[in-house]
């Protein structure tokens, strides 16, 4: 372990981390750019690094992003990322009284203290459930893969029935190709270019980037944003006085966007709301909630923060993504030769190990990032018209799914998607199900295929599917984390703002 | 009105959902008995799904979906199009022209206002610039391939 905070310590990782957490804190701080896009788009610039700072910088990209969509959320009412929706309630009341500052300032600690235990938990719980995981086998894999489906639900924002199209139109995706297992040629309509099946990356890159892109060129806005509530200073030791006396609510808050992390393809958002909730519900001034209240943002953002570190326990252990964003960096360490799964704890301990403090130090860097340069980067950029803003991330889109595999026919992929995306989209298909279909669909089919024909050849495939004990603890893990997040899915609406 | 077209989102993505799991189940005639399960599976998920919502449209119940505001759907028709002409000709145009008219393009795309010539020219050297600069730290100091 003393390596890997060696290695992740190096004046190479340093800077990697230092400017993923500046170029993520920008991109998420810009109205309608999410983390994932963040993600997605600056992904091919760490296809030549070695894995380990490739991670850290996709790290630090997402860790700054999360904390970005702050800016915009406490300063113009409008949430850079969904995960910054709660921010908005106190942070912009806050901005209008005169302490935007404060707000911006009590947001970055909140999210390094909220970001840290993210990651702690990430060093400290990964290692014995990887060992746990080290048992698993198809079946247990196929179950991992059905929990992660059932949690369509949770995505698919108060229209279940919409969200079952969408994980459906993601596991047809998912079936296009030669089968997993078996060999069948499945809806290639004769075009041998996709019997590779569709591609993941090309395909997250699409319906991520692509509609955000189109978004952007149809609104008539010229700038992404047009005004800001104006700030004054740090006030950093004012600050500072707030969060030790809030220091119950973040680690309350850090806790809840953790164990939300961990819940697969849940995010940010969800933890936002959640721990804003429970922070009003314990707060002894439940009234000042929604007008400016310290406690508010603080939840807010500790929450958001820690879904990071959360998010990464599941993607590494199991290769389930946490967190939408998860499932582009699941894409980046496959094409980086890394598989995720309990192996990559025993036979690349180092890899996962060095990523992890890393992912630690980006956190930390935050503090100087999100308070001085961040800010100031931030005005740049929102000043730079969408008609060089929109070529740019429309390049960078193309580079992005081009630069993979070498192969043209992955940009028409990212494209079409995109578009189909973005049409689904304006009829209430969200991109969140169809990319749940898509990536955990392979994993489900491979786990039941092959388990159904061991159970045949042992004549008790019933047995096989329903008889083993990590079986049965994952399907009641399902249905625990359906009703609970039915639950935390309750509770976030009733906190949404109209 | 608005309640209307609300209503017809859900009937669409209700036909979406159908129609797309009968094709599907369609296309797995000559598929083997195991290689069918999962697209029959993800098929009937999405005809009882899509059956769900035009029942709920029909009833006209609360869906959560809120209705249709006004879209450019021209600007948005001309993107998708600059984007899918792009990416189809970057194999045999080449990667530098491609992207180099596309970019001016969709800078053209989203500007609102009428562009002067001299500001087609600014936008054209921006466009040359932004490819090149990208292309060089791409390819040159990040060692990615490039179309």
């Amino acid at each position: 372990m003393l390596d890997a905070l060696l290695a992740a310590l190096s004046l190479e990782n340093l800077t990697l981390a230092f400017l993923g957490v500046l170029v993520g804190t920008i991109i998420g701080a810009l109205p309608g750019l999410s983390a994932t896009m963040a993600v997605a788009v600056l992904v091919p610039f760490t296809f030549t690094m070695d894995p380990s700072s490739g991670l850290i910088v996709l790290g630090a990209i997402y860790t700054g992003a999360i904390y970005g969509g702050a800016y915009s959320a406490i300063l113009v009412n409008t949430p850079g990322t969904p995960a910054a929706i709660a921010t908005a309630m106190d942070g912009f009341p806050m901005a209008k009284r005169g302490d935007g500052d404060l707000a911006v300032t009590i947001s970055c600690l909140g999210s390094v203290a909220g970001g840290t235990i993210g990651a702690l938990a990430l060093l400290f719980l990964a290692p014995p459930l990887s060992q746990i995981a080290l048992s698993f086998g198809p079946i247990e894999y196929f179950w991992l893969a059905i929990f992660g489906l059932s949690l369509i639900a949770t995505l698919s924002r108060g229209a279940t029935l919409l969200g079952l199209i969408g994980g459906a139109i993601g596991l047809l995706l998912s079936c296009v190709g030669s089968a997993v297992v078996g060999g069948d040629v499945r809806y290639t309509f004769g075009q041998t270019a996709l019997l590779g099946g569709i591609p993941v990356i090309p395909a997250l890159i699409g319906f991520y980037c692509v509609p955000v892109l189109i978004e952007m060129v149809i609104r008539p806005e010229a700038h992404l944003e047009q005004r800001a509530e104006r700030m004054r200073g740090f006030r950093l030791i004012e600050a500072l006085g707030l969060m030790w006396r809030s220091k119950v609510n973040v680690i309350r808050s850090a806790v809840v966007g953790t164990a939300v992390g961990i819940i697969p393809a849940a995010g940010g958002s969800v933890a936002g709301l959640v721990a804003y909730s429970e922070a009003r519900r314990t707060s002894k001034t439940p009234e000042e909630f929604g007008k400016g209240a310290h406690d508010g943002v603080i939840a807010s953002e500790a929450s958001n923060s820690a879904t990071v570190g959360g998010g990464f326990i599941p993607t590494l252990v199991l290769g389930i993504p946490g967190t939408p964003p998860d499932a582009i960096i699941l894409g980046a360490l496959l094409v980086q030769g890394i598989r995720t799964g309990p192996q990559l704890f025993t036979q690349q301990a180092d890899i996962v190990f060095t990523f992890t403090f890393g992912l630690l130090i980006a956190t930390l860097l935050m503090l100087p990032t999100g308070l001085i340069i961040g800010r100031y980067a931030y005005r740049l950029i929102v000043s730079i018209p969408k008609t060089a803003l929109a070529p740019a991330i429309a390049f960078l889109t193309i580079v992005g799914s081009f630069a993979i595999e070498a192969n043209t026919f992955h940009v028409v992929i990212m494209v079409t998607l995109g578009i189909i995306g973005w049409l689904l989209a304006r009829v209430g298909l969200e991109a969140s199900p169809i990319v749940l279909g898509l990536i955990l669909g392979p994993i489900a089919e491979a786990g039941f295929v092959q388990g159904w024909l061991i159970g045949g050849a042992q004549e008790d495939r019933f047995g096989m599917f329903f008889g083993q004990p990590i079986s049965l603890g994952i399907m009641a893990m399902t249905m625990l984390t359906l009703m609970s997040s039915g639950l935390f899915k309750r509770k976030a609406q009733k906190e949404q703002p109209s | 009105m608005s309640r209307m077209t609300a209503q017809w989102r859900l009937i669409l993505v209700a036909m979406l959902g159908i129609g797309l799991g009968t094709l599907a189940i369609l296309q797995t005639s000559h598929m083997s008995e195991l290689g069918r399960v999962f697209p029959m599976t993800a098929s009937l998920i999405a005809i009882a799904a899509g059956l769900g919502v035009l029942l709920q449209a029909l009833l006209r119940s609360s869906s959560g979906v809120p209705a249709t505001e006004h879209v450019d759907y021209l600007r948005a028709a001309l993107l998708g199009a600059v984007l899918l002409i792009w990416a189809a000709s970057l194999q045999r145009l080449g990667f530098e022209l491609t992207s180099g008219i596309a970019v001016v393009l969709i800078a053209m795309i989203a500007r609102r206002d009428p562009m002067s010539v001299s500001s087609i020219v600014l936008h054209a050297f921006a466009g040359v610039l932004l490819v090149l600069g990208f292309a060089f730290l791409l390819s040159e100091v990040l060692n990615v391939r490039l179309p």
